[in-house]
């Protein structure tokens, strides 16, 4: 089954950038909630990009999702264990997200029905009889007057006239008489900016002519209102049209704003009762996209985190059954968890272990013919000699000087493996370890003249705790590596640097030998420290490996690097104070 | 292929606006005449409410009239030119407290009350002496059509709470076109 393979850092760029458009998308969303308008007008781009988050998170854990069934299946090394994680760690977070959205929905209507009750419906329809029945009075007063002035008019000749004397005294704002064409014959306001006369319209005429008389209420767009009166004038008439009489009566400002103020909540109340489903679905909509990504990006997280988990337990048993094959254990240095640095310890210690134990076998083994190897030769020669002459000699001689050579340098060998593999206790003693590095440096500088060697000591004096013997083993072979190193080069500089440290309250020293040789293969530089690594055409390959021993026997650390330019460091940091259970002298 | 699923596109497109908009199928009618100068024109809207839009007024939902009308010069043998275009917009609103609706044409600001959504869509629906365009404007020659493309619309709705609310009957509404010949 082919499968979809990512780049990590490019699903890592994707997750981060959804993860945080996402974000960014629902705290818009949320600080815009007070206002179901603004919410309105933002919410459709805003669960768009949600979506759109939704869609590639489901992609990718689709696709996360297949390679771990996949593996499964295919009874791949830990694929079962991961896919038990992945449903834990997934179930762990599925669950409580489906019970916290319920929950959220559930509270969410009871909120939504709070604002909604009837209760506060009766109370705005309420408010608004209240008002009415205040408006009511002033409109039949209206009325009241508005008739008395229709009745009081006594012709049409001196209508004006009229009309500008009664408007003065009147509560009535403008004063009109018009016919049943809607033709204004007559006009009279109290204001000095008159205001246009809203006419009354023919079905207005209908009814004043019905029932005596009109009324209204209208609202004007500042807010204020104002009290329309039409009653017809019986007493005379325009060129056999009937007249009526349209008085204007203002309401009190304060009793317009108090009306204005309690119809506009009943508006307000009244849209979003009438949207409150769709709102309702809205917040559902957005409530389970943000459980949906939540969910996605915790069933995600589960799968890789099941499988960083579990990578390095794969790795050892990996290790640990095809050993046999020599695979090597991958490095895991950017995800060094406990567990990758309990595996590689447990790795290094196995490694160690075998290593131990095969150099001892080895010395045992090899060590035993070489001695009657060696006295065979010596007697061959010794018995031969007296009896061949000239070429016959040459050759006896110089055969059995050759196997002489070889089984020292076998049993040399053997020496070193022997050493590897014991583990005598330290002798752990005061002394200065500048002495000891200066011994080590002088040494070497008289052997080799040509080399330049740059001290920079922080101190002349350093006493430390340590088996001075051994650490002086390692710095003569540190020392040694830096020369051969540094064989073909032309002006050979080899810095020997030292430095105090303190670690969680403890002092150490660091201790660093770097020079402008070769440095190290970078193939070399990972297992440089391992047995029987070198890339020396005479070298055993076990110097570095018995140096690392001494160090790590003095609790410290050794790390090894090429330098940028050219050359390579080896750092040393030592403990000045060996713990005291591991001072085995005292 | 190809055909059924742009097919089926249209389809699922029809099914999703026809949830969100409803046509009215009335018929109106439109003519023009000259006055002064300057053509007028008397129009009859196939204007009625649509029962949820009364409820959504009485609510407290604001709605808006818009009348797009557009004088076309209709040419034989060459494309069509448009000579202009005028929108005129109508705000309907309820006020609880009156309990009138209010008409407001947003162009003019002459503002109307009434007492019922009849004499509302009464008064709507015949719209007399509309100025459309100066005579100066036009040739004799040509042959001038005017359309009116009209919706009514509930205002500060936004189009997703529309959408959400697609299980009842659409607050929106297109009107029936209506054309006419600008003179004979």
């Amino acid at each position: 089954m082919a499968i979809i393979q990512l780049n990590p850092k490019t699903t890592k760029k994707i997750i981060f950038s959804l993860i945080f458009l996402s974000s960014s998308s629902l705290l818009a969303l949320m600080f815009s909630a007070d206002n179901p308008n603004e919410l309105n007008k933002i919410q459709f781009p805003l669960i768009a990009v949600n979506v759109v988050s939704f869609i590639v998170f489901l992609f990718l854990v689709s696709l996360s999702a297949k390679k771990l069934i996949v593996d499964y299946k295919q009874n791949k090394l830990g694929a079962k264990l991961r896919l038990r994680m992945a449903l834990a760690f997934g179930g762990l977070a599925v669950v409580p997200a489906i019970v916290l959205f319920f929950f959220a929905i559930s509270f969410m209507n009871k909120g939504i029905s709070v604002w909604s009750d009837a209760g506060v419906e009766q109370g705005l329809n309420n408010a608004l009889m209240l008002g009415r029945s205040a408006l009511d009075e002033k409109i039949q007063q209206g009325l009241f007057e508005t008739s008395n002035i229709a009745l009081g008019l006594t012709g049409i000749e001196s209508i004006d006239q009229q009309l500008q004397q009664v408007v003065k005294t009147s509560n009535a704002e403008q004063l009109v008489v018009l016919d049943s064409d809607l033709q204004i014959l007559s006009s009279s306001s109290n204001q000095i900016n008159r205001f246009n006369p809203r006419i009354p319209t023919r079905l207005e005429i209908e009814q004043a002519n019905l029932k005596q008389s009109w009324t209204s209420l209208d609202s004007s767009p500042n807010g204020s209102y104002l009290i329309r009166v039409l009653v017809p004038v019986l007493s005379f008439s325009s060129n056999q049209k009937p007249l009526y009489l349209l008085a204007f009566f203002s309401v009190d400002p304060k009793l317009s704003m108090m009306a204005d103020s309690v119809e506009e909540a009943y508006a307000r109340y009244g849209t979003l009762s009438f949207m409150k489903a769709p709102i309702q679905y809205s917040y559902i909509l957005t409530l389970a996209i943000v459980v949906l990504l939540a969910l996605l990006l915790a069933i995600y997280g589960s799968i890789e985190f099941a499988e960083r988990l579990v990578k390095p337990i794969e790795a050892l048993e990996k290790q640990t059954g095809a050993a046999k094959n020599k695979i090597r254990l991958p490095e895991a240095k950017d995800e060094a968890d406990e567990i990758t640095t309990l595996v590689q310890s447990f790795m290094q210690a196995q490694k160690e272990a075998a290593w131990s134990d095969v150099a001892k076998r080895m010395a045992h083994e090899i060590n035993n013919p070489l001695t009657p190897i060696q006295l065979s030769a010596e007697r061959i020669k010794k018995r031969y000699s007296s009896v061949f002459k000239g070429e016959d000699l040459d050759f006896i001689t110089h055969s059995t000087e050759t196997i002489v050579n070889q089984v020292e340098v076998l049993r040399g060998m053997v020496n070193a493996f022997g050493k590897f593999a014991e583990e005598p206790a330290l002798t752990i003693e005061s002394f200065n370890i500048i002495s000891v590095i200066k011994e080590s440096v002088s040494l070497y500088s008289k052997k080799d003249n040509k080399k330049t060697f740059k001290l920079s000591f922080h101190s002349e004096s350093f006493i430390v705790q340590a088996d001075e013997q051994k650490l002086r083993q390692v710095f003569n072979n540190l020392i040694k590596n830096a020369l051969d190193a540094t064989a073909n080069s032309t002006a050979p500089i080899i810095n020997i640097k030292t430095s105090n440290l303190k670690i969680n309250n403890k002092a150490y020293i660091e201790l660093t030998i770097s020079d402008n040789g070769q440095g190290f293969e970078p193939d070399i530089v990972g297992n440089a420290f391992e047995p029987y690594v070198t890339t020396k055409t005479k070298g055993k390959g076990l110097g570095l490996a018995i140096v690392k021993h001494i160090i790590e026997e003095h609790k410290g650390h050794i790390e090894l690097k090429n330098k940028k330019a050219q050359g390579a460091s080896v750092i040393i940091t030592l403990p000045v104070l060996q713990p005291r259970k591991d001072r085995p002298n005292e | 292929m190809n055909r059924i699923k742009i097919r089926s596109i249209f389809l699922v497109a029809n099914l999703f606006f026809g949830l969100s908009m409803t046509v009215n199928a009335e018929v109106g009618k439109g003519s023009s005449y000259l006055d002064a100068g300057v053509y007028y024109s008397d129009i009859e809207l196939p204007l009625s409410f649509a029962q949820e839009q009364i409820k959504a007024l009485e609510s407290g939902i604001v709605f808006n009239l818009e009348l797009r009308f557009q004088i076309i010069n209709v040419r034989n043998w060459r494309p069509d030119r448009s000579i202009g275009a005028l929108t005129q917009t109508y705000t309907i609103e309820f006020n609880a407290f009156t309990r009138r609706y209010s008409v407001t044409n947003n162009n003019t600001g002459r503002q109307v009350s009434m007492s019922t959504i009849n004499e509302v869509s009464g008064y709507l629906s015949k719209i007399k002496k509309l100025p459309l365009v100066d005579d100066s404007l036009l040739s004799l020659e040509a042959n001038y059509r005017v359309f009116l493309n009209s919706n009514l619309k509930a205002r500060d709705v936004s189009q997703w709470m529309k959408t959400l609310s697609f299980w009842r009957e659409s607050l929106d509404s297109d009107l029936e076109q209506i054309q006419w010949q600008l003179f004979n």
